[in-house]
């Protein structure tokens, strides 16, 4: 007996060992695939078919939720109550629907008939009676502003560029570069995006009016009536009003010169120091200048990934000394982003201020300065 | 340990060969007269620093190369005037080095002095083009000096100049030859077509295609003289590789560093045969190997 566990213990630690192995060599593969980022290969990596791996799949997936549900439907019916009564009194206060719905019942709520009065009787000498016309009913009305609303707020991705056209012409490319999204850039959309989160709040409010006044009889129907129509109103002045003080003291959008001094002096920890890196940033990682780069074709796979290091900061020491400026990662850059005149910015950089004492006919290796002492004044 | 912070040395970080430092120490010298140019020239040729070049290339023990540039400076004058140019010889008696190796070595101060010097020296001259056999000297003039746009001097590399004057060239012998594109000439300043087309003026000379040509050519290793290591010999061994695999009998360069570097590993390679890396052909600039087709001496 005690044989056999022993056997049992030493079968699960081999195969735990065997997978945690499996494990080391998968991650080493996936670090070294993720150095040879070859566009050659990446061309030949393939996904899994939609048919029949995803679609046996889903299938087996759906048949099997089914089946939990049949299973829970037929053997586990739901715990029903006793049957509704249609003769008993109207409840007090009314049930509610979920707190989510509550703005949907309280549009139904605040609407009303719709009618038009037109005083017929005021033209003389036809003595006819007055008319009222009856356009909607409030069941209809109430039921409209719902789509309305939902509407409004589906269509904002369609027409929000197209209104930002008309409203603001100078402006400028509206359509394809979009508009200001700060709220102190634009007081008015923002004035608007509060009358509507306020006015859902009061509609919420609004259609508990009947529970509010079990508990608190003097905040009337009139009063919260007024509340909903006004304090949406009431919200969005006081916004746009806010908004647009602070944009006239100062808070302007800014403009590229400024954001640029921004990420310079404001953001140290990216070290950003020319306007040349600002360029780097078109780059969109395609990996053709790492691929043709010679100096990484012949020595340091890893050691001397020139392009590789400049996007990990670390475009200094034996790096950037080792490029060869010949130019073929510009010659293949899709963004035609010239590389070797950001060597040359880097190197100038680097050696910034330097003297040329001593740099004439002395052998390497003499005086007091070793070879390879570069003194950075940071 | 003193406590006097190290100044900074970087000229020593980066193995100067000897012609560096020569120039260099030339740059630092200040003094300068006034001078002026016998005659009006319309052109200008800048052989740039090959006698230096030459001096590192004789007297130095660290290389094997054997090259010899005056000779490009010789042939390059001989071409103009084959071409009805009479250019004004800006050489290194009144000129200095263009400052491209200290510029692309981040060493802006012997380069501004450099610049400065050649400028100065540019407006006493009064020429109207600038040509030069150097692939190097054509991108700094033209991009970090901005002759156009300063001093209104175009700026020209010496395949350009020749290039539709109707010259005519017979190889004394059938050759196939190999174009190679420096860095400078080709993907710095987009001419592929000029050195070309003078090739194929050659009567008996054919011209093949090396497997990485314009565009994605192969770099020689060593522009501005930064190193001359392991790696820099491998991209040119690979460089050379493929110049074997099609076959030539010659290759032809355009900048006189390409020139310097693969004919210096060629004699490396002819030298210590055991290692096994053998090339069968020569390396020459291609202003050589026009003068070596000229029909009649002039």
């Amino acid at each position: 007996m005690s044989e056999e566990k022993i056997l049992e213990d030493d079968a699960s630690e081999m195969i735990a060992e065997s997978i945690q192995e499996q494990q080391e060599l998968d991650t080493i593969r996936k670090l070294e695939n993720r150095e040879e980022h070859s566009v050659l290969e990446a061309s030949l990596v393939k996904g899994e078919p939609l048919y029949p791996h995803e679609l046996s799949r889903d299938t087996v997936y759906t048949f099997y939720v089914l089946s939990i549900m049949f299973y829970l439907g037929a053997f586990v019916p739901p715990p029903l109550h006793e049957s509704a009564d249609p003769t008993a009194g109207t409840a007090y206060p009314p049930p509610l629907p979920d707190w989510y719905l509550l703005w949907a019942f309280g549009c139904l709520k605040v609407a009303t008939d719709l009618k038009i009065g037109l005083p017929l009787s005021m033209i003389p000498f036809l003595g006819l009676d007055d008319i009222e016309l009856f356009l909607m009913s409030a069941k209809v009305w109430g039921t409209l502003v719902q789509g309305l609303i939902v509407g409004l707020v589906v269509a904002v991705p369609f027409i929000d560029r197209a209104l930002g056209a008309v409203i603001d012409p100078q402006y400028g490319d509206v359509i394809n570069r979009g508009h200001e999204r700060r709220p102190i850039e634009d007081p008015v959309r923002a004035a608007i995006g509060v009358y509507g989160i306020a006015m859902v709040i009061m509609l919420s409010v609004f259609s508990i009016n009947a529970n509010i006044a079990l508990y608190y009889p003097e905040v009337t129907t009139d009063l919260l009536y007024a509340l909903t129509l006004w304090g949406p109103i009431a919200c969005a002045l006081i916004t746009y009003l806010f908004l647009d003080r602070r944009r006239s003291e100062g808070a302007k959008p800014l403009s590229d010169e400024e954001r640029f001094d921004l990420y310079t002096k404001g953001i140290q920890d990216r070290r950003m120091q020319r306007i040349y890196e600002f360029k780097l940033n078109r780059c969109y990682q395609c990996g053709l200048c790492d691929d043709i780069c010679p100096v990484r074709d012949m020595e340091g796979e890893h050691e001397l990934n020139i392009i590789f290091n400049t996007f990990q900061n670390k475009h200094d020491g034996v790096a950037l000394w080792s490029c060869i400026s010949c130019g073929m990662c510009t010659a293949v850059c899709p963004q035609n982003i010239e590389y070797v005149d950001y060597v040359l910015e880097q190197r100038l950089l680097a050696t910034l201020g330097a003297s040329t004492e001593g740099a004439n006919l002395d052998l390497p290796g003499t005086g007091s300065t070793p070879v390879g002492g570069v003194a950075y004044e940071r | 340990m003193s406590d006097k912070p190290r100044q900074k040395t970087y000229a020593r970080t980066i193995p100067h060969p000897l012609f560096e430092r020569l120039i260099v120490d030339d740059a630092m010298n200040k003094e300068s007269n006034e001078w002026k140019p016998e005659r009006y020239h319309e052109y200008g040729y800048f052989p740039g620093c090959v006698d230096f070049m030459d001096v590192e290339v004789k007297f130095t023990h660290l290389n094997k190369g054997d090259a010899d540039h005056a000779s490009i400076a010789a042939a390059s004058i001989k071409l103009l005037n084959y071409a009805d140019i009479d250019p004004l010889v800006l050489d290194m008696n009144v000129f200095k080095c263009s400052g491209h190796d200290q510029l692309w070595q981040g060493n802006l101060e012997v380069f501004d002095a450099l610049k400065e010097h050649n400028l100065k020296r540019l407006k006493e001259s009064g020429i109207k083009i600038i040509t030069c056999s150097c692939a190097e000297c054509y991108r700094t003039f033209a991009v970090d000096y901005d002759l156009p746009n300063t001093l209104g001097i175009k700026v020209e590399h010496i395949t350009q100049t020749l290039q539709g004057r109707g010259l005519k060239f017979k190889a004394p012998e059938n050759v196939t030859v190999a174009y190679h594109d420096p860095c400078r000439l080709g993907r710095m300043m987009g001419e592929y077509e000029a050195p070309r087309d003078l090739i194929q003026l050659v009567d008996g000379a054919t011209m093949v295609e090396l497997e990485n040509n314009k565009e994605r050519a192969l770099c020689c290793g060593v522009s501005s003289m930064m190193y001359c290591n392991d790696a820099t010999k491998a991209v040119r061994r690979k460089r050379l590789d493929q110049g074997t695999d099609a076959g030539i009998d010659l290759m032809l360069g355009g900048c006189p560093k390409c020139y310097m570097h693969m004919q210096c590993m060629l004699n490396e390679e002819r030298m210590n045969p055991e290692e096994g890396h053998h090339h069968d052909y020569e390396m020459m600039d291609l202003m050589q190997f026009l003068v070596a087709c000229l029909e009649d001496e002039k």
